[in-house]
């Protein structure tokens, strides 16, 4: 037995293109591909929870028929053992052509954006050496991280957030198929909480429901903190309050517990600078610091030291 | 107090004109200028590197003519109140003295852009002074120091001739009774880079030790003496060093790997630096990070020494200092321990995104608290635990997600 089937995530996740409800555009094209029995390279670009992985497994299982085995080959591209991998693989691939009517297989590299430029460049160059045996999937957040030679040389499908009515679809029919009842109010703030994740609404829906078969807005509500701390938002409102140790406690955990990347955190803080009340002088010196930061550690520079200087930047008063 | 209890710097300090090495043109110079002073006239600099007799020279040249020297350095060119006390008395009401008056402000430099109070403060003096006013830096290019720049009369002292150098030493000496080698004078005064005061200090060094020097004796100490110098020392130099440039020194003759004494200094800079240096300080760590990266990734180590000016210009972009004992970098007590637990994390996850077709930054943002959460109850944690395959993926799993005590469901 698998794990998958312990979170409703992954064990109610679409496995053919028939069963993707909420993306008919990109399913009727990808059809077709199935249909003509070849697919291009293919760039997938869209938030978290929008289906790209979905769309991308249920069309090796539809192109091969269900007999999927050995054909395709799943890879984080930010893995730090980095772009020899794929070249291995993608040999690999080569020496054991497949005999079937389908002569190429399929490498789906998830989190491709986070890839550096060079690996991009070398990538681009086995794309092009090995097109006849292998087709590339590449699962993006931001369109922007993938260099523009792999884009011309992708079919580009966006996927947008997913619309309050699809993720309250998807969450009824998990909801329906493990026996577990509702109220509308814990739609609603599954709904809410989820902003077009669906990946974020199934898990918040069975974290809520627990070990039980029903799930109510207030048990919804005590589960989303917990699922998603706001913990870079809490970081940069402890150093506003000039409390500059406590900020750097929480930068600490999250890079060294969580292991999250400096570019997530960096990331969320941009967006959050842009929102929280401040002094707009204040906010000025701030996002020219976290500018710095993101540039340097997209240059190799250490995460922890560029980012406390971000929070420094918070927690000191207006450069005269 | 006796003579002997005397470095010999100071027991062979220059007392005339003539007993002052090198640098003639500056003596003129100098001398020209202040003879030539009136209420109109321009303040003077005297500007070079440490060790080539800036001071001294204005110490004899002012006790040569009989002047009367108001001296001060850097620390208490910050006090606003002794400015206010001591030199504004001086510099306007001559009848306080009974002789002429010159004043001097020693280690400008020193004084760091925020302290923009005694630079203005300087900035005036210059322009109404009715005395001489005499500075001097090693660095007179410092950007905060422009203003200043434009107001005086520019002397340069330059490094002294190793052959000068020798001859003073031989002098000394001579004065000691010391029968010495001319080669290891030679090496002193290499080593000492026209640093007449390091030169003599060296000097002393060796011979205090023992009568007869060889010249492996003198490698050996003068190699050692550079790098003898443990971290915290080193740290305590670049904070209360007077200049850019003795911080800056004092960091590149650490032995400590640049990426350590980075890690050094970022963890003692969080600590000494009072709340409003901070940014500023932290941005110049920031830089020197920076650079580093970039040095060592593209091999230019010759842009080393400007690792060291960022890092050392962390230490002067804060005006005050809070008073701390220096402390062993967290970062590098805890390497160990944060590589070992992200080689775990590593290795569960490359189980479960295999398994669940996720991508990394997924499954630390929203897998593992779900997983976490979801633990808490005991019949999900037991078939989890069921379908993990061997012992070592039940220990990962017990380690990194039930690390933490099991909270209360939400009911």
């Amino acid at each position: 037995m698998s794990i998958s089937d312990l979170l409703w995530v992954e064990k109610y996740r679409p496995k053919t293109l028939d069963e993707i409800i909420d993306r008919e555009e990109i399913v009727t094209r990808l059809k077709a591909f199935v249909k003509s029995g070849n697919v291009p390279n293919m760039l997938f670009v869209g938030p978290p929870g929008t289906g790209k992985t979905t769309a991308a497994l249920a069309l090796v299982n539809d192109l091969y028929q269900g007999s999927t085995t050995g054909r395709f080959m799943e890879l984080n591209a930010s893995d730090e053992r980095g772009i020899n991998t794929i070249r291995e693989i993608v040999k690999d691939f080569a020496r054991s052509r497949p005999s079937t009517e389908i002569p190429f297989k399929i490498l789906i590299l998830d989190e491709s954006d986070n890839m550096t430029q060079d690996a991009q460049q070398a990538l681009r160059r086995i794309m092009e050496r090995y097109a006849s045996v292998t087709r590339f999937i590449l699962l993006a957040n931001y369109q922007w991280g993938i260099i523009e030679p792999i884009q011309s040389r992708c079919a580009v499908f966006r996927f947008p957030p997913l619309s309050p009515t699809h993720i309250r679809e998807g969450v009824i029919r998990v909801l329906e198929k493990e026996g577990v009842s509702w109220t509308e109010e814990a739609i609603d703030e599954i709904v809410k909480a989820a902003r077009g994740d669906m990946r974020k609404a199934i898990n918040i829906a069975q974290s809520a429901a627990g070990g039980l078969k029903k799930i109510t807005g207030e048990s919804v509500k005590q589960v989303v903190g917990v699922l998603h701390p706001r913990e870079v938002e809490e970081m940069i409102s402890e150093a506003l309050k000039g409390n500059f140790t406590s900020a750097r406690k929480r930068l600490a955990k999250l890079l060294y517990d969580d292991g999250l990347s400096a570019n997530d955190i960096l990331r969320e803080m941009n967006s959050e600078l842009m929102s929280i009340e401040m002094d707009e002088r204040k906010r000025l010196q701030v996002v020219n610091a976290l500018g710095e930061a993101n540039f340097r550690v997209a240059m190799g520079a250490d995460a922890e030291i560029q980012i406390s200087t971000v929070l420094a930047a918070l927690a000191a008063d207006v450069q005269k | 107090m006796s003579m002997s209890q005397l470095s010999w710097v100071e027991k062979y300090k220059p007392k005339t004109l003539e007993e002052i090495v090198g640098n003639d043109a500056a003596k003129k110079d100098f001398i020209d200028w202040l003879e030539k002073w009136d209420e109109r006239g321009k303040a003077a600099l005297l500007h070079g590197p440490p060790g080539v007799g800036k001071t001294i020279l204005v110490e004899v040249v002012a006790s040569t003519f009989n002047y009367r020297l108001i001296e001060t350095n850097a620390s208490e060119t910050r006090k606003i109140d002794f400015l206010e006390n001591v030199i504004k008395p001086a510099a306007f009401n001559r009848s306080l003295f009974s002789s002429k008056v010159l004043i001097f402000f020693d280690e400008i430099d020193g004084l760091s852009a925020e302290e923009s109070n005694a630079i203005n403060f300087l900035l005036e003096l210059i322009e109404s002074s009715r005395v001489p006013i005499v500075m001097a830096a090693n660095d007179p290019w410092a950007p905060h120091l422009y203003r200043i720049r434009d107001k005086v009369y520019m002397i340069p002292l330059h490094r002294i001739r190793s052959q000068s150098i020798v001859k003073r030493l031989r002098d000394i000496c001579r004065a000691e009774g010391i029968r010495c080698r001319q080669e290891v004078l030679l090496m002193i005064a290499e080593h000492s880079e026209g640093d007449m005061r390091a030169a003599i200090e060296d000097l002393e060094l060796l011979y205090s030790a023992q009568e007869d020097v060889s010249i492996e004796d003198a490698e050996k100490i003068l190699s050692y003496r550079n790098v003898e110098k443990n971290i915290f020392e080193i740290l305590r130099e670049a904070t209360y060093a007077s200049t850019l440039e003795r911080a800056s020194l004092a960091l590149s003759s650490s032995e400590e790997k640049p990426e350590d004494l980075l890690e050094w200094v970022f963890e003692n800079i969080l600590h000494l630096s009072p709340k409003q240096w901070l940014f500023p300080a932290l941005r110049y760590v920031a830089e020197a990070d920076m650079l580093l990266k970039q040095i060592s990734k593209n091999s230019v180590w010759r842009l080393m020494p400007n690792f060291y000016h960022k890092l050392s210009s962390a230490f002067f972009a804060m005006s005050q200092k809070n008073k701390v004992s220096f402390v062993f970098p967290s970062r590098i007590r805890e390497r160990f321990k944060r590589i070992q637990h992200l080689k775990s994390l590593r290795e569960l996850e490359s189980f479960f995104l295999k398994e669940l077709h996720i991508g990394r930054s997924v499954f630390r943002r929203e897998i593992v608290p779900l997983l976490r959460f979801l633990s808490e109850d005991d019949a999900f944690r037991s078939r989890v635990l069921n379908r993990l395959s061997d012992a070592r993926l039940r220990e990962l799993y017990n380690s990194i997600i039930l690390r933490e005590e099991v909270r209360r469901r939400p009911a």
